[in-house]
């Protein structure tokens, strides 16, 4: 107490604390580097940990799979008639497989809503209370025939019926693709389904091996769920041990478990950080099928063969599965253990939420010191009921927007939703088609409020320029304006708080993309400071018309800034940016995201399209009214005017 | 004269005739599965029982041994000193697949759910007593069993309404005071495990303690790599006249399993490593080579050995010098596809071998049944060979499918989604048992009904009381009080032909205290098995028994090294203020002129002085 008081006198003697005050905005900017600094930081050897098993019933790879041999006659057996209806329609292809799994000994159901087929293997004396799920996409992620992937799964349960140590139910569930019908599956799985289910999920793996050949050359796995949750990682560490006892090469996020520099790291770490937040959004593109078990308590990995030249063969990918199912079957208590919140550099290195989170902490405190210069350094008054007034009033229109642009959209696409947009390659029955119509009339609403939202931005990026001091009409007071600025940037300060654990990427993402809006008190001080000396000089250079313009220019230097930063900041200049990142020839990433975050609460139960509408935009909406109406020229603070007093 | 001459007579003709009877029912079902089921009874003595009471001193020793006979002497005694009229024990394990092998056996009268399932009527002056007596009788069972039953308290026990009414009503036993009454009690275990363990007390019930006759086969590796098996023993007593009762005891374990990979199993050993190449048996119409071969199914033309699948032979009858067939075998097959040979062993001490002394055909005697009788002191085995194993006697299918599956996901609530199917083309009516733990907080205003009919397929959900009432006849709800008494809930429902119902009702989950938390590795909570009673329509009586799956709850568990940080963060936090607090009682308040100049007087700064003015001195030297 003493030393702290020693200190405080100290500190108040000298008069830190207004020069600390002054330089707020750049200490404010400092942290968004070192938030940065610290992500550059995390693939430095010795940052990061290697992975590991924590659960110890796991044992992966203690048990020998006998998945091989004359399985692989069997494997190749079931592919050449799965090849052969490759062009059959949905029904038919399932319903052949279904008459295969039921000889087997199956027990087989339709889910009516998007006739998705699924099985259960009873373990022998078990409880019927647990069950573990593998997932077959009829289209893989890249829009490929899943032919490995529909044999492998049948020729798996042979395999597996022939065992007697399953403690948990296996369920097959064969969707036409890993997006929509899945999801719609595991969620009628845990509300609507009746007589065929198999107790509580506790794993689940989606395979993925397209194409008919024999050999892949590596794996890969995805892992991204919804809404930043992601798998128990002693799940992905399990799939990959295994696969290294295999003597597979394996990879995620295009780094293979081999590749090992600062720089590739750092580029799985950005993948990883980047997939996450658009995962659910973008489909095509960033489905993987394990989201859709998002949600459910559901751990849940995507294996994919990538290659068709290679060593590996195709019953070593099946071992692969073989072998985590049994791990998980060795599993006594749900997935606990290990890590559920984690960024992973490369197969075998990831950093835990302890070691990442500071990063995002730090951008949250970068928004609220920049906030707090805000009202200490443009010399007001904080005005609690405007900002309260205004704020409500933006939040609240956000909020109608938020109910009804997702609304327009769904009505628009006149049927239920649906998000099949790999129709026309498999089948052409009338519901693929009416599905294709859906998803382009979906499209076609969110172009409309893409190119609506974005114009709205680039018009309230420009209204600065035409923001006179000496308007009379519609004017924020000093006080309302800076009050309101403040609280905006106060407001994404503890939005990133909120996040901060739930959703670490999309907190670091927004913190990022927004921090444009921390300039614009700073800038909009050059305004004033230019303007206080120019009172003086007025009547000596009035008549000069190259400084004339030089003036101007001068003065609008600060707006042009103030337009930049709003226009960068706006979420929706962003999903413009961001979208088209991810377009290819075919499709407009733009449109895609947008129609992604408008209908993914619909149907994915994802709430990004919540989190970007209600906490970043009305932050946004709110710098830009004041920019565009408010009064932004600063009153100098007291001991600067104390000091030109002096000077004088 | 006459009675007193008569009586003994008769209890002698009652001893050989009735006290002891096995038999095995064999039937083979679709896809190389076969169910076997062992069924013993057992009979003691008539003879005249008191009401035992606790202030009484113990058991009589005039209770000889000959009043038992081969009814088991070890549990006479805890059904005596228990007042237990009527014992029902059931062990079971697995999943059974209706669509495939039909009915429960003896019409699920005689199979529990998963886990163990205990219930007694027991005769006590008021309910307490009762609760006593239960107690006393779960806990000496628990020693007997090898099985948790000692963890059966009142927060699980419940007293069925409905089959303590039908009890009353068939009036099977009477109080043997008239101012006692008889007390249901019940209560089940849904995440014991059975295993071989519990086998080896439940032979010892038996007058051949499973040396011979069927009981012979009963090896606990092979009975317990089923699919599905269950254990039972009902006790009941019957009392002639007044007091004057004998016991009789149906102990019967049921099983099916799975022929293929009994066979495999004994080839093999167990491992399923892959068929050689050229064993596979592939489908020849189409591709196949030496690279690719689509599988064909299990053959169905197969011949195997009881003794293959069972690992043992039967060793002859269990009792000899009796002479009344004892050890029966009944065979259920469908004669056209299937031909069943017996065989009998003979150990012949030259060789040091087995020697089959005969081997022929049995053929059915009535309805395609084959009945035989284990009468020599040998070896029998059963052969069974088939050129369809498809083709099986006919399977019943069961009144009633019923599903019963958890909803939703969050750690603090849930829902029940409970469908029921009537198949058939006439009406059902059932009684729904359901027992579920006091943690789950249970909200009946949420529960709503879905009535899909095949024959309209019109669906009508949730439309008020009055189609609720339709279906529902009669409710009972005992709500749960915290770990006291579990929820209790039984419906009367009636069901219109080819109509499913499915209910939904949503509930809490609560937070146990931190002891109450397994403190091992653990799924989560199972909730017991429902039990569905399907009642026949003109009398009333139990026609169907089934039971639906048990269910696992996952209950918040807090992290359990929070109260670590709490502990650590309260200590911070008080040091901080004893700091604090102590440092404003003691303080001294001075200016900061006074402070400056006490300062300037302490060592410290005397020290610092002295220091800075050499330094001084020094510098202005150079």
């Amino acid at each position: 107490m003493a030393l702290a008081e020693t200190f405080s006198r100290k500190i108040h003697k000298l008069g830190i604390i207004p020069k600390l005050v002054k330089f707020l905005p750049i200490f404010s900017l400092l942290l968004a580097f070192a938030s940065v600094g610290w992500l550059l930081v995390l693939p430095i050897e010795g940052q990061y940990r290697r992975t590991y098993i924590s659960e110890n019933a796991l044992m992966p790879a203690q048990a020998n799979s006998y998945f091989r041999e004359s399985e692989w006659n069997i494997v190749r057996g079931y592919r050449q008639e799965v090849k052969d209806f490759a062009h059959w329609n949905q029904s038919a292809r399932n319903s052949m497989v279904a008459s295969w799994l039921q000889d087997i000994g199956l027990k087989t159901a339709v889910d009516a809503e998007f006739g998705t087929l699924y099985a259960v293997m009873n373990a022998p004396r078990g409880d019927h209370t647990e069950s573990v799920v593998v997932a077959v996409p009829w289209m893989t992620s890249d829009m490929q025939y899943n032919e490995g992937g529909v044999a492998l799964a049948v020729a798996l349960t042979r395999y597996f019926s022939k065992l007697s140590i399953w403690s948990k139910n296996i369920i097959l569930v064969f969707p036409e693709n890993g997006h929509l019908p899945l999801r719609k599956w595991v969620e009628g799985y845990h509300t609507s389904l009746d007589f065929l289910t198999a107790g509580s999920i506790d794993a689940a793996i989606v395979m993925e091996f397209g194409g008919s050949s024999d050999y892949f050359e590596f794996y890969e796995i995805e892992y991204e769920g919804i809404n930043g949750q992601l798998p128990n990682l002693d799940l992905m560490n399990t799939a990959n041990l295994i696969g290294y006892h295999e003597g597979l090469k394996y990879s995620i996020h295009g780094t293979k478990v081999d590749d090992n520099s600062y720089f590739l790291r750092l580029r799985t770490l950005i993948r990883g950080i980047i997939k996450l937040t658009l995962t659910g959004l973008i489909n095509p593109g960033t489905v993987s099928g394990c989201e859709s078990f998002s949600g459910w308590q559901i751990q849940a990995i995507t294996i994919k063969a990538r290659g068709t030249q290679g060593a590996p063969d195709i019953t070593q990918f099946g071992r692969i599965v073989d072998s985590t199912l049994r791990s998980v079957n060795n599993l006594l208590e749900r997935f606990h253990q290990s890590f559920f919140f984690y960024l992973m550099l490369s197969p075998q290195y990831f950093v835990s939420i302890g070691t990442y989170l500071p990063s995002a902490c730090l951008i949250a405190v970068s928004f609220a010191l920049s906030s707090l210069g805000c009202v200490l350094n443009s010399g007001i008054e904080l005005d609690i009921g405007s900002i309260l007034s205004w704020f409500t009033g933006i939040e609240t229109a956000c909020y109608v927007l938020s109910v009804i642009l997702p609304y327009a959209v769904s009505k628009t696409s006149k049927a239920s939703y649906s998000g099949n947009t790999f129709s026309g390659t498999l089948g052409s029955s009338s519901a693929d088609t009416s599905d294709s119509t859906t998803f382009t009339d979906e499209l076609q609403a969110s172009t409309f409020i893409l190119y609506f939202f974005t114009l709205l931005t680039v018009f309230v990026s420009v209204i600065p320029f035409f923001n006179k001091t000496n308007r009379k009409f519609i004017k924020l007071s000093k006080n309302t304006t800076f009050s309101l600025l403040a609280f905006a940037l106060f407001y994404i300060a503890m939005l990133i708080f909120a996040l901060l654990t739930v959703h670490f990427t999309l907190a670091l993402s927004i913190g990022l993309l927004a921090l444009p809006m921390t300039w614009i008190q700073p800038i909009a001080k050059d305004i004033g400071q230019f303007r206080i000396p120019s009172v003086g000089s007025h009547a000596t250079k009035k008549e000069d018309p190259i400084s004339k313009i030089v003036m101007f220019v001068d003065s609008h230097k600060s707006t042009l800034k103030i337009c930049l930063c709003l226009f960068t900041s706006s979420p929706f200049f962003i999903i413009y940016i961001v979208g088209n990142y991810f377009g290819t020839e075919n499709n407009d990433g733009a449109l895609l995201l947008m129609r992604g975050l408008l209908t993914s609460w619909d149907q994915l139960q994802c709430w990004t399209w919540f989190v970007v509408i209600l906490g970043w935009f009305p932050a946004w909406v709110s710098c830009g009214i004041v920019c565009a109406i408010g009064d932004l020229e600063q009153l100098p603070l007291k001991d600067e005017v104390d000091k030109k007093k002096k000077n004088e | 004269m006459l009675v007193n001459w008569f009586v003994p007579v008769l209890l002698s003709v009652v001893h050989v005739m009735a006290s002891y009877n096995e038999t095995l029912y064999l039937k083979p079902l679709p896809r190389n599965k076969l169910m076997a089921s062992w069924d013993f009874d057992i009979e003691s003595n008539p003879k005249k029982i008191e009401f035992h009471n606790e202030s009484i001193s113990a058991v009589k020793s005039s209770q000889s041994e000959d009043h038992f006979a081969d009814f088991p002497r070890a549990l006479g005694p805890i059904i005596q000193s228990t007042n237990t009229r009527e014992l029902h024990i059931r062990f079971t394990q697995g999943w059974w697949d209706s669509e495939s092998w039909g009915k429960l056996p003896k019409d699920g009268l005689r199979s529990g759910g998963t886990g163990v399932e205990l219930w007694a009527i027991i005769e006590a002056g008021d309910i307490q007593a009762a609760r006593k007596s239960w107690n006393k009788l779960t806990n000496s069972l628990s020693g007997f069993f090898c099985a948790s039953l000692n963890f059966i308290d009142d927060s699980i026990t419940t007293f069925p309404q409905h089959q303590s009414q039908q009890q009353q009503q068939h009036a099977h036993v009477q109080p043997l005071l008239s101012t006692n009454r008889l007390y249901l009690l019940r209560a089940s275990l849904p995440s014991e495990p059975i295993c071989t363990e519990n086998l080896t007390p439940y032979l010892k019930l038996l007058p051949s303690r499973g040396k011979a006759g069927i009981s012979s086969l009963l090896e606990g590796h092979k009975v317990f790599d089923s699919l599905w098996h269950g254990m039972s023993i009902d006790i009941e007593s019957k009392c002639v006249d007044g007091n004057f009762c004998s016991f009789s005891m149906h102990q019967s374990v049921n099983s099916i399993v799975d022929v293929i990979k009994s066979m495999n199993k004994k080839e093999n050993g167990g491992i399923p490593r892959p068929t050689p190449g050229e064993e596979l048996r592939c489908d020849p119409k189409k591709i196949n080579n030496i690279w690719q071969c689509f599988p064909l199914n299990d053959p169905t033309e197969l011949t195997w050995e009881l003794g293959d699948l069972l690992g043992r032979k039967i060793k002859g009858p269990a009792l000899t010098g009796t002479n009344y067939p004892i050890s029966n075998v009944i065979i259920d097959v469908d004669k056209e596809f299937w031909k069943v040979r017996v065989s009998k062993f003979k150990n012949s001490p030259e060789n040091e071998g087995e020697v089959i002394i005969t081997r022929h055909e049995i053929t059915p005697q009535e309805e395609g049944r084959i009945h035989f009788t284990i009468d020599e002191a040998c070896e029998y085995d059963f052969m069974f060979e088939t050129s369809d194993s498809e083709k099986t006697s006919s399977i019943e299918q069961p009144p009633l499918k019923v599903s019963r599956s958890l909803s939703g996901y969050s750690q603090g609530q849930g829902g029940f989604r409970i469908s029921f199917k009537n198949p058939s083309d006439e009406k059902i009516k059932f009684v729904y048992f359901e027992v579920l733990p006091w943690y789950m907080r249970l909200y009946f205003n949420t529960m709503s009904m879905e009535i899909t009919s095949e024959s309209s397929s019109s669906s009508s959900s949730n439309s008020g009381k009055i189609s609720e009432s339709d279906f529902i006849k009669s409710r009972y709800y005992k709500p749960a009080i915290d770990r006291k008494r579990p929820s209790h809930l039984e419906l009367t429902i009636e069901l219109p032909p080819h109509t499913t119902m499915t209910l939904n009702y949503q509930f809490d989950k609560s937070l146990l205290l931190y002891a109450e938390y397994p403190p091992d590795a653990n799924h989560g909570f199972a909730i017991e098995p429902a039990v569905i009673t399907v009642l026949d329509l003109n009398t009333g009586e139990s026609a169907y028994q089934l039971r639906t799956t048990s269910l696992l709850v996952t209950l918040p568990t807090p992290d359990f090294s929070m109260p670590y940080n709490v502990i650590i963060l309260t200590s911070t936090v008080m040091a901080l203020v004893f700091g604090s607090v102590f440092n404003l009682l003691i303080r001294r308040v001075v200016t900061e002129e006074e402070l400056e100049k006490l300062a300037s007087k302490s060592k410290l700064s005397l020290i610092v002085g002295n220091i800075k003015s050499k330094i001084n001195s020094l510098t202005k030297k150079k």
